[in-house]
């Protein structure tokens, strides 16, 4: 029984490669302009009756075929499985880092808003008028007794005199 | 009949143990098919925790954008006594810090409770030295704080907020759906140690802040008639009072002081008493300073001029009462100005003859006697304005010279400000802005009441005022403000007992505006029972100051166009 030139041998078509890699399953006929294709009766086996609904496990005995002929091949697309994970892994791994790092910097944020409300608060507190009044005491301001409003040199426009109890709380 | 027997005990252990799986297959139904959904809520509610996000309440700030009111997250120190093991030992470290007595420290700790409270709001760096101490079953919720950065400035006008943050008195009651916020939630899945698992389940829904209200309360000037308030009353042994400063075209409220006063930032130690807004909470007898209106409603009726010359005797007899001037003194020629710039109760009440107890009652309620003002203050009366067909044959008169009736200061200062805006009304406002959570200012319109005295009457009843601070027969000299035209009224009523008939005391007021030919601040003054009684010589004065300060400090214009000087800001009296 001879068998179907493999791709390597026949250094055939892609389309030579596809029908090594998925066997007929009937008859085939000659491919015209394409000699060395040709189907020469009596060296393919019968086509085996293929079990009815059973396309998957055609689809099994196809890459079994397929890795058995490739090894490669499965070690390429075990590579691509494990680096996928892998990748899978890290992501999860910097998403976790993320995650962390945002919590730290929420954390921060409301401590930094709670910072500054206080110093709102302390700059609300200092610039209360009682204790600028203090503070202007502590530096030994004195609020003015007799206020005279001229106008040019002689022209009088207004007077404040301290009323009595006035004088003493300044 | 052995084999036999091995076959039965085979078939039997068989039976049996497909009886066992079958209910353990069963029972495995039931938890994963049937009860699938009990069971997932439970597990879930194992590792998952959701925290309420508390709002910060937004914060109340004067007319230049300072803080009068900010809320700031403080650390409530708690504990689980079942997971103490030592209460003695936590007690001796944690009640230095907490300045809590050892002993009552311990007996919080010791027992089987779950959760007790041990310090509420305390300072940060506090609640950090608690943490440090890592100790077991001693735990830190952040709790929100409110502080008043000025103390007692405006207190009353504030007021202040209970232990679960809501508002309890004031524009914290009045405001506080809007000051509050609305809460977020933050759901994390956690481990049995209660860490946070960072790619578990997790969804945060942010607080939203409440809103921020900008008054219209000039911190300076509230300053400036708190102290001179309190000055009055330390004087004149007053049992307290209040002063207001209005701006007359807007309805503004720039100060609204009360004495007593409090610190809400220690409001457990305070006087409920000095809590109490006196300027739109309590009522009294206008007394004199209600000749305004009785005055504005003979003008606007033409039931006299300010000129007509009409004979005043010191007494008048209506019915079984007699009324009688503030001083005796002979049948006297008066025109209406002066019967007004003297304050004649005989003149005044003569004139209120001729107008009619309709006319009057309808004139008293156009100036906002018996209405509240709008402002919207909890507590806030009405006043008190008798129908007239509930009038005695006595009431004409006495009404008519402000006894009778009663009213808030408030409602006085707005009736004053309504002749000061040229007869118009203008509804008082305490808040100029809100500030919502993204920022945005949203500005309050002033709103506009009815025209109720011509701009005519209004400019003749401003020049008979004049006189009262500047007039040869005028009662209110001493609310004159040097360099001011200055248009007012005083006012000495008696004061009725409470719980009896009759009268006990006296409430002294001026109200008045400035400058006369173009008003830009009402000033209202009321004394509770000073020594001497004559608003003239007590509440006058206390105007004077707080209008002169006031008028420079918003750089009005004083006669002849010039404009004085800033002012200085004054001392409290000393104790």
């Amino acid at each position: 029984m001879a068998a179907l030139p493999s791709p390597r041998d026949s250094g055939g078509t892609p389309h030579a490669r596809r029908e090594h890699a998925f066997p007929p399953t009937g008859p085939r006929t000659a491919v015209p302009g394409r000699p060395g294709l040709s189907v020469v009766p009596g060296a393919v086996p019968a086509p085996r009756p293929r079990p009815s609904g059973s396309a998957a496990a055609g689809y099994r005995s196809r890459f079994k075929a397929s890795f058995k002929s490739n090894p490669a091949r499965v070690t390429a697309a075990l590579l691509v499985v494990f680096a996928v994970v892998f990748g899978l892994v890290l992501l999860n791994i910097y998403v976790a880092q993320n995650s962390f790092h945002l919590s730290d910097l929420q954390r921060r944020a409301a401590a930094l808003q709670t910072e500054q409300r206080r110093l709102r608060y302390e700059v609300a507190r200092a610039e209360s008028p009682e204790n600028v009044v203090e503070m202007g005491a502590s530096l030994g301001l004195v609020a003015p007794g007799n206020q005279k409003f001229l106008e040019g040199p002689s022209v009088l426009v207004s007077e404040r005199t301290p009323i009595e109890g006035e004088e003493s709380s300044r | 009949m052995t084999k036999v027997r091995s076959t039965l005990r085979l078939l039997t252990l068989m039976c049996l143990m497909l009886a066992g799986s079958g209910v353990v297959a069963g029972r495995l139904f039931w938890l994963q098919v049937m009860d699938s959904s009990r069971m997932s809520a439970m597990a879930a509610e194992q590792r998952i925790r959701t925290l309420t996000l508390p709002a910060n309440r937004g914060s109340i700030l004067a007319s230049d954008g300072t803080e009068l009111a900010i809320s700031m997250e403080t650390k409530t120190v708690y504990a689980s006594p079942r997971e103490i093991e030592d209460p003695a030992g936590a007690a001796q470290v944690l009640a230095p810090i907490l300045a809590i007595d050892t002993g009552k420290l311990q007996a919080k700790l010791t027992g089987d409770s779950g959760f007790v409270y041990i310090a509420r709001r305390q300072d940060p760096e506090i609640g950090d030295q608690v943490a440090a101490l890592k100790l077991p079953g001693i735990g830190l919720l952040p709790e929100p704080k409110r502080f008043y950065p000025s103390g007692p400035l405006a207190a009353q006008v504030l007021g202040f907020v209970g232990d679960e943050n809501k508002g309890l008195a004031g524009l914290e009651t009045t405001y506080d759906a809007l000051l509050t916020g609305r809460p977020g939630k933050a759901v994390t899945e956690r481990d049995p140690a209660g860490r946070v698992i960072p790619v578990g389940e997790s969804s945060v829904q942010e607080a939203v802040e409440g809103n921020d209200l900008i008054l219209t309360i000039d911190k300076q000037i509230q300053y400036e008639a708190e102290v001179a308030l309190a000055r009055a009353v330390v004087r004149w042994q007053a049992n307290g009072g209040t002063a207001i400063v209005i701006d007359p075209r807007t309805g503004n409220i720039l100060a609204m002081a009360n004495n007593p006063t409090f610190d809400p930032n220690l409001l457990s130690s305070s006087d409920s008493a000095a809590r109490r807004n006196r300027a739109v909470v309590d009522i009294m007898e206008p007394g004199s300073v209600s000749k305004m209106v009785t005055a504005a409603a003979a003008l606007e009726t033409n039931v006299t001029t300010p000129t007509e010359v009409m004979r005043v005797d010191d007494k008048l007899r209506i019915g079984a009462k007699t009324f009688s001037d503030s001083h005796p003194h002979p049948i006297e020629s008066m025109t209406f100005s002066q019967i007004i710039q003297s304050s004649s109760n005989v003149g005044t009440i003569k004139v209120a003859e001729r107008l009619g107890k309709q006319s009057l009652y309808d004139y008293l309620g156009k100036f906002g006697y018996g209405r509240k003002t709008g402002l919207d203050f909890p507590g806030e009366s009405a006043g008190i304005l008798p129908k007239p067909d509930k009038w005695w044959q006595t009431s004409l008169g006495t009404i008519a010279i402000g006894q009778g009736v009663a009213v808030t200061p408030l409602q006085m200062a707005r009736a004053y400000a309504t002749l000061a805006n040229g007869g118009v009304e203008m509804e008082p406002n305490l808040v100029l802005a809100t500030v919502d959570a993204s920022g945005e200012r949203h500005d309050t319109k002033p709103v506009q009441g009815p025209r109720v005295i011509d701009a005519d009457t209004a400019e003749t009843l401003t020049e008979m005022l004049v006189g009262v601070t500047g007039g040869e027969d005028g009662t209110g000299h001493a609310a004159a403000v040097p360099g001011y035209r200055v248009a007012g009224k005083t006012g000495t009523a008696q004061k009725p007992r409470i719980g009896a008939a009759g009268y006990s005391g006296y409430m002294s007021s001026f109200v008045g505006f400035a400058p006369a030919d173009d008003p830009r601040l009402v000033v209202a003054v009321v004394l509770d029972d000073p020594q001497p009684f004559l608003a003239g010589e007590t509440a006058a004065i206390t105007f004077r100051e707080i209008m002169e300060f006031s008028l420079r400090r918003l750089g009005a214009e004083a006669a002849g166009g010039r404009i004085l000087p800033g002012p200085a800001l004054a001392a409290p009296p000393s104790e």
